[in-house]
């Protein structure tokens, strides 16, 4: 493998310990994964941000050795929200737990972002710009939509990628690495966010990893959609990037999409494989206790599209109705009044953090109403709840009934 | 490229990933696995249902599996049975995926790469020892 005089440099200890450690994992990595050179990143999006995460010992020993991000670098959502965790029920303990690892965060220069969508509010990444990202539905998100170009890093190659600002270049760094490899025509009707989350968990389950080239959808009228398309491809096939005819910045004709090499075969999703993905999600009786929204995090347009709909509604008592964004946003949203219009309904707008990570928390929902496909998927193991899958119109009908209807 | 007998034992050539050097007893799979929720950590058990492989432990095997494909997370879950000795000593991937190659990094687990049909050669059981600077996978016994 390749190294500049500086990456060499690093490799032998100049620039200390913790980026000479961060450097020979990353040319074991290169070297494993066939990359000829590392190349510089502009940001990294970093996570190990949770108590219990089996990948802690490792950010002790970053730490420890001194390490220091040297490009901008934002944090994952973590398991508390920052302002809210003793209204929301965490132990004293669990929250000390966390603190420790927002210290380490503090300590390493990273931003204390503590967000799934970070693409929402740092500066966007010019096309073609390399980075290291954790999170799997944003890094769908970046190369689909932004064109920027990420692997799928996990949290500690990321973490080292910070660290010593470069990456191995292979993978989605490599121009004809990005090219689909399916054609996915769109025949179903596609009208809320439910529908785009529905798109991206069938067809990632049905493709596994690869790069589809959606044909017939048109753009979508928010981008809280190419979140949830993002976000369930991600979960479902490990799809790392995806194209949409006129659509995405690398896919203005098929034949772009396709880098010349458009396959014969076509995959076409019909109502019937977007209901079937409901179906399948579906898993809970229809009185609901809980409400999620914001999977992955809402924008600030978002909020206030929610703030607008609910109006002077009122959540029903016992129905816990939880809207997800980040801090950032949320502070935000506070100055333009938009959170007390939202919360005077009854819902409580958490940032920082995510429901799969409630799992410690006492009295959790039994049945939660979401128009995320994650929430649905990985819920039932992590915190033994049930869900009910579908439009955002349904599950805020359900927020202030308390039935699924 | 196909399986060589050298001194009586069988070597196959393949490719090598991650350096350093294993030897313990196979476990073989067509299948992909997860080390995100397909093992007990604290054991090293696999408890994936329905997996190919389920009830066996990879404390101190060889595992040869497709590839580690799923979520990005399986990176500190192998690096965590490093620390609590409950990883495999060695594995052989058909298709390497960041993820497990950063745990293996980390957890100093040796990784070679096969392909489909050589991975068909081993069997679940054999002694075998593999070389991840040569890239080579030699059967001790069957």
């Amino acid at each position: 493998m390749f190294l500049t005089k500086e990456e060499e440099a690093m490799l032998n200890g100049e620039k200390g310990p913790a980026v000479q450690r961060a450097m020979e994992i990353l040319v074991k990595y290169g070297k494993a994964m066939r990359a000829e050179r590392m190349i510089p990143i502009e940001h990294a999006h970093v996570s190990m941000t949770t108590p219990k995460e089996y990948g802690l010992g490792f950010l002790e020993e970053m730490v420890s050795l001194g390490a220091k991000v040297i490009v901008p670098s934002t944090s994952q959502t973590m398991a508390i929200d920052r302002e809210r965790y003793k209204e929301l029920g965490f132990s004293d303990e669990f929250v000390a737990e966390q603190m420790k690892i927002i210290n380490y965060f503090k300590q390493l220069g990273i931003e204390l972002t503590f967000t799934c969508a970070p693409y929402i509010i740092i500066k966007p990444l010019k096309f073609g710009s390399h980075v290291a990202w954790c999170e799997s539905s944003a890094i769908t998100y970046i190369n689909s939509i932004w064109g920027a170009r990420t692997n799928r890093e996990c949290a500690q190659s990321a973490l080292l990628a910070a660290i010593t600002g470069r990456t191995p270049e292979f993978g989605m760094h490599i121009t004809e690495e990005r090219k689909g490899t399916h054609h996915v025509k769109v025949i179903a009707k596609l009208s809320d966010e439910s529908d785009f989350s529905a798109l991206g968990y069938y067809v990632g389950k049905v493709l596994g990893p690869s790069i589809p080239v959606f044909e017939g959808v048109p753009k979508p009228k928010f981008d809280s959609y190419f979140r949830a398309l993002s976000a369930g491809l991600a979960l479902m096939g490990g799809i790392p990037m995806f194209h949409m005819i006129g659509v995405t910045p690398e896919a203005k004709t098929l034949n772009d999409a396709f880098q010349g090499d458009v396959p014969e075969d076509k995959l076409v999703i019909t109502d019937e494989d977007l209901q079937s993905t409901y179906d399948e999600l579906n898993t809970g009786n229809d009185e609901i206790q809980g409400v999620i929204l914001g999977c992955p995090h809402y924008s600030l347009n978002d909020l206030e599209c929610l703030a607008n709909y609910i109006d002077n509604q009122k959540v029903k008592p016992g129905v816990k109705v939880w809207i997800l964004t980040s801090y950032h946003t949320k502070k935000i949203a506070e100055k333009k009044g938009i959170i007390q219009r939202i919360e005077t309904s009854g819902a409580m707008v958490i940032s920082d953090t995510c429901p799969l990570l409630f799992g410690a928390l006492p009295d959790l929902p039994k049945v939660f109403a979401t128009n995320s496909a994650k929430q649905c998927y990985y819920g039932v193991p992590m915190l033994g709840s049930r869900y009910r899958f579908g439009p955002t119109e349904k599950v805020l009908k359900a927020a202030f009934t308390g039935k699924w209807v | 490229m196909g399986v060589i007998i050298m001194n009586d034992k069988k070597v196959i050539k393949c490719e090598g990933l991650v350096d350093g050097v294993a030897e313990g007893i196979a476990l073989v799979t067509l299948d992909n696995f997860s080390f995100l929720g397909g093992a007990d950590v604290e054991t090293g058990e696999i408890v994936e249902l329905g997996h190919s492989l389920k009830g066996h432990n990879l404390k101190g095997k060889i595992l040869f599996f497709h590839s580690g494909r799923g979520s990005v997370g399986a990176s500190s879950y192998l690096y965590y049975m490093g620390r609590r000795g409950t990883a495999p000593a060695g594995l052989g991937m058909v298709i390497p995926d960041p993820p497990v190659i950063i745990g293996a990094i980390l957890a100093k687990i040796p990784v070679v790469k096969l392909s489909k049909e050589q991975l068909k050669q081993i069997k679940t059981g054999s002694k075998v020892k593999i070389d991840g600077s040569a890239g080579e996978i030699v059967i001790l016994n069957e």
